[in-house]
């Protein structure tokens, strides 16, 4: 059993209690945001998939720091054994804690995106032709799965090594400069395949198919690859490293 | 029939080394359905240890555990949300939540609708005497106050075993007695199970059916808890007198143990070995003080003592 309802209602008072931070931190994240579109419109960036890129990136941050965090907080708060034992698997809650996390972040991006939206006004028409948003819609679902993925392996390796919350930011760092938001990635000559290491960067592919009205087969490809491989790969290194922190005694450990 | 509960050879070492430390080693005890067995011994014992064992939460090396036939450390579907778990410390419910919305959302997760759970929290609200701060957050709650709640947590689903690890930590005397009291109407009404831990001696006689005594990991003594209290240690008698020559000269002939303190001497009586002795001395012009038996504390360094070597 996922236990939504569970995880919603505790959600709900984080929410209240936090609003105000929350609200906070979308004002500030907007005015870094906008100034990073209204730059890369300086040098040039094809405004439509710069935009779509930074959404993509700032969804992104959210769900791939947010399933570590889960873990970090519980060890910290001391509840992960409490909650552990409380009915659901361990899989079953985080499953349940990122579905509500889901909703909180893209609510956040679709905010975002409208506050942008206002001041900016960059192209959507491309995306919401007949012809592209089938695919533009695919693209967007396989990256949250991505995204997702790569948080269960964020959380796998938190679970086991408490210094991963650290390594969290390299990998969204590292998809904001390498995955062709900011500069092509042809740019990076022999490195360019390491670019396709990074889910975002068939993300951008697809915005960039869709501006440019060629076919979005090769970069849904990409992303199907990589979901299927982060969720094959992050299940199996959660349930592994769970194993591995009862066995050694330190599955409570902050 | 099956025991509920069954540990075979249960044991756990800590680390490797010269720094290995054996939490567990050989533990094996079976627990009947609707039985309370209290977890007794000094700090380091291997209690903690045993019940994350029972709850999941840490791999034995080797041994098992079966609770309904099952085995937690595989985690298996069949025995999610038949556990009530308490932990030690204040690791078991959040702060950020109001003591109401901490049991509601435990409740959902043992899978209650929103109606029971609401009117469950209440229920246990008012049982815990905790109405009146039910809707604060938890982070402004006593120590003994949060402790209850968390114990309430436990209750708040239709877990059959219980699992209290310290319950009575922070709680004050007659706090303890009504939860010994709340045990004892789980297990007769209800038929729950429970496996107490803690060093509350006076709860443990009163909520456990039985004890297993561990010291160093490993068990020591297993019996029925009212065992407790026929201990001479908890049944000995203190008595302070005028310390005389002759005094000294019949205490030593009767072979009683007597140590010199401040204006006379202090001497120890089990009444079931010194009856005439313990008639005499009441009766004696030297008797300054008695103070009565009962006293579950001494009894405990007593067991302590003597499962030192073993
Ligand atoms: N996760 C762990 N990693 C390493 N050593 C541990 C761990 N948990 C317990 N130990 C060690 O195992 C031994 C038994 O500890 P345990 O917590 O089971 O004792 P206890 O009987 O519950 O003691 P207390 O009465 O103080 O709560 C101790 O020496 C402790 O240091
Ligand atoms: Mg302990």
């Amino acid at each position: 059993m996922i236990p939504l309802r569970a995880e919603a209602y505790k959600f709900g008072w984080e929410l209240r209690r936090y609003a105000f931070n929350y609200s906070a931190g979308l004002a500030a994240e907007a005015v870094f945001m906008g100034g990073l579109y209204f730059s890369f419109s300086l040098l040039g960036r094809p405004a439509g998939t710069a935009f779509v890129g930074l959404l993509l990136w700032f969804f992104a941050r959210g769900a791939m720091s947010d399933a570590s965090n889960i873990i970090s907080e519980e060890r910290h708060l001391g509840t992960f054994e409490r909650v552990s034992a409380a009915g659901p698997s361990l899989t079953e809650l985080m499953a349940a804690r990122l579905a509500v996390n889901f909703a909180f972040e893209s609510s956040r991006t679709l905010l975002l995106a409208a506050a942008l939206a206002a001041v900016f006004a960059p192209p959507f028409a491309p995306l919401l032709a007949p012809a592209a948003l089938p695919g533009a819609l695919a693209a967007a679902a396989l990256t949250v799965a991505c995204l997702y993925g790569w948080g269960f392996m964020a959380a796998a390796l938190q679970v086991r090594w408490k210094k991963t919350g650290a390594l969290v930011p390299l990998a969204e760092y590292a998809m904001l400069v390498f995955s062709g938001i900011i500069f092509d990635t042809s740019l990076l000559g022999g490195l360019e395949p390491l670019a396709l290491l990074l889910p975002l960067t068939w993300s951008v592919r697809a915005a960039e198919a869709a501006y440019s009205g060629a076919s979005a087969g090769p970069a849904l490809a990409g992303l199907a690859a990589h979901a299927a491989l982060a969720w094959a790969a992050g299940l199996a290194l959660f349930r592994a490293s769970v194993r591995a922190t009862k066995r050694s005694g330190e599955y409570g450990f902050y | 029939m099956m025991p509920f509960i069954e540990t075979r050879s249960l044991t756990k070492v800590f680390g490797s080394g010269p720094g290995a430390v054996t939490a567990n080693s050989g533990i094996s005890f079976s627990l009947e359905r609707g039985g309370a067995l209290g977890l007794l011994g000094p700090n380091g014992a291997g209690k903690t240890t045993l019940i994350k064992q029972l709850a999941g939460l840490l791999r034995p090396d080797s041994g098992r555990v079966l609770i309904d036939g099952l085995d937690p450390a595989q985690d298996p579907p069949g025995l999610r949300g038949r556990l009530g778990l308490l932990l030690e410390g204040m690791r078991n419910v959040y702060p950020y939540l109001t003591g109401r919305a901490n049991l509601v959302y435990f409740g959902y997760l043992a899978g209650l609708g929103r109606d029971e759970a609401a009117r469950r929290a209440a229920e246990l609200l008012e049982r815990f005497g905790l109405s009146a701060a039910a809707d604060k957050y938890v982070m402004a709650y006593s120590s003994g106050m949060n402790r209850k709640l968390a114990v309430a947590t436990c209750l708040m689903g239709r877990a059959e075993l219980i699992v209290l690890d310290e319950p009575t930590a922070g709680l004050d005397p007659a706090s303890a007695d009504d939860l010994a009291g709340l045990v004892g109407e789980l297990r007769s009404e209800g038929g729950r199970t429970f496996i107490l831990a803690g060093h509350d001696m006076r709860f443990m006689a009163r909520a456990a059916g039985e004890v297993l005594w561990l010291k160093e990991g490993r068990a020591r003594l297993h019996g029925r808890a009212e065992a407790l209290t026929a201990l001479p240690a908890y049944r000995a008698v203190k008595l302070s007198l005028r310390g005389s020559a002759p005094l000294r000269a019949r205490l030593s002939a009767a072979g009683a143990e007597f140590a010199e303190e401040e204006g006379g001497l202090s001497v120890r009586l089990d009444p079931s070995a010194g009856g005439a002795l313990l008639a005499e001395l009441l009766a004696s012009a030297d008797l300054l003080s008695v103070s009565g038996g009962g006293d579950l504390e001494e009894a405990f360094r007593e067991i302590s003592r003597d499962t030192a070597q073993g």
